[in-house]
């Protein structure tokens, strides 16, 4: 899978877990740049994550996120 | 009302501290409150949301708001620990008691400023985050020395990512504190502050029935994550302060 594929269906995982409707993720969009991306908001991401391309993270890789490109290099390395 | 001359604050603090505490359907009377001026240049008062005469009088003697406290109730047995995000963050936790001089030490060191920085002392500008943090570490210190809390980090695959602090009183459990350490913070392990309590109470078998603690007005993102884990809302706490300046 292309990293812009990857991009393109967290973009609606995030729309859907933040409930927004018009995020625009780049790879460096972090939590800084979104006010519903907190701490709650995040492990939610991961469990939708997970379940969307049925893989599962390290708990060591979520907390090393720091932005949409990690999260990416994470979903490549699994599928 | 009861008043309690908070002695402790001194140190924490360097001034003369109290604390009112305003029972349910009390009337205002401000006779007691002037009394305080001449002793106290520090004052807390705190009492049952929707007492409107006592908000309106605190205010005509100089009080004002500076948060709402959330006190949160959950039954042991009724938590649920298969709710998936707590499945989730569960894996891969671990705790590591907090028994030596070292290790209270290895958490002093790891609580910074920002720590607490939606704590009602962090945000006042009177105060500020130094001297919250100074405040929450003699707490922490104190609770170790006395031994009368559980304290313990909250390890991920062993490393520590936060702490918390753990008062056991009968079957009743008070989270009194925890936080997640400057590092890990915004990586969804917010939500460790409100259900590594319970997970504690569960990995330690600790004859806890009930889970109590409070969670400030000013953290929004607390009380999302204690709504979202099934907590119930007791009760609210209108807290409104006062800064008297010392006879010269």
């Amino acid at each position: 899978m292309k990293r812009i594929d990857i991009l393109k269906t967290l973009n609606d995982i995030f729309n859907d877990v933040l409930d927004l409707d018009d995020i625009q993720l780049s790879e460096l969009t972090s939590p800084k740049d979104l006010e519903e991306w907190d701490s709650l908001s995040h492990i939610q991401l991961v469990v939708a994550i997970e379940k969307e391309f049925k893989i599962k993270f390290k708990s060591s890789e979520i907390i090393s996120w720091k932005n949409v490109g990690s999260i990416v290099n994470s979903i490549q390395e699994q599928i | 009302m009861k008043l309690t001359d908070c002695f402790w604050e001194r140190k924490n603090l360097g001034e003369n501290v109290c604390e009112v505490t305003v029972e349910d359907g009390e009337s205002f009377d401000s006779e007691p409150f002037l009394d305080l001026n001449s002793r106290y240049t520090y004052q807390v008062i705190k009492l049952p949301t929707g007492n409107i005469s006592f908000n309106t009088g605190l205010a005509r003697l100089g009080y004002f708001h500076i948060e709402t406290q959330l006190n949160w109730v959950k039954k042991v047995r009724d938590f649920d620990f298969c709710n998936e995000l707590i499945v989730r963050l569960e894996d891969n936790l671990s705790f590591k008691d907090v028994i030596s001089e070292e290790d209270l030490s290895l958490l002093l060191n790891k609580i910074d400023d920002d720590m607490f920085s939606t704590d009602r002392i962090a945000l006042d500008p009177q105060y500020g985050l130094a001297i919250g943090r100074i405040r929450y570490c003699n707490w922490i210190w104190s609770e170790f020395t006395n031994k009368s809390s559980y304290i313990s980090f909250i390890c991920i695959e062993g490393t520590p990512v936060g702490f918390l602090m753990l008062k056991v009183n009968g079957r009743k459990g008070y989270g009194l504190l925890g936080g997640i350490f400057k590092q890990y913070q915004n990586m969804g392990l917010g939500v460790l502050t409100a259900s590594s309590f319970l997970l504690y109470i569960r990995v330690r078998a600790l004859d806890v029935s009930s889970y109590y603690t409070t969670t400030s007005s000013n953290n929004p993102t607390n009380f999302r994550i204690y709504n979202k884990l099934g907590f119930d809302l007791s009760s609210m706490t209108y807290v409104y302060i006062k800064h008297v300046k010392p006879a010269e």
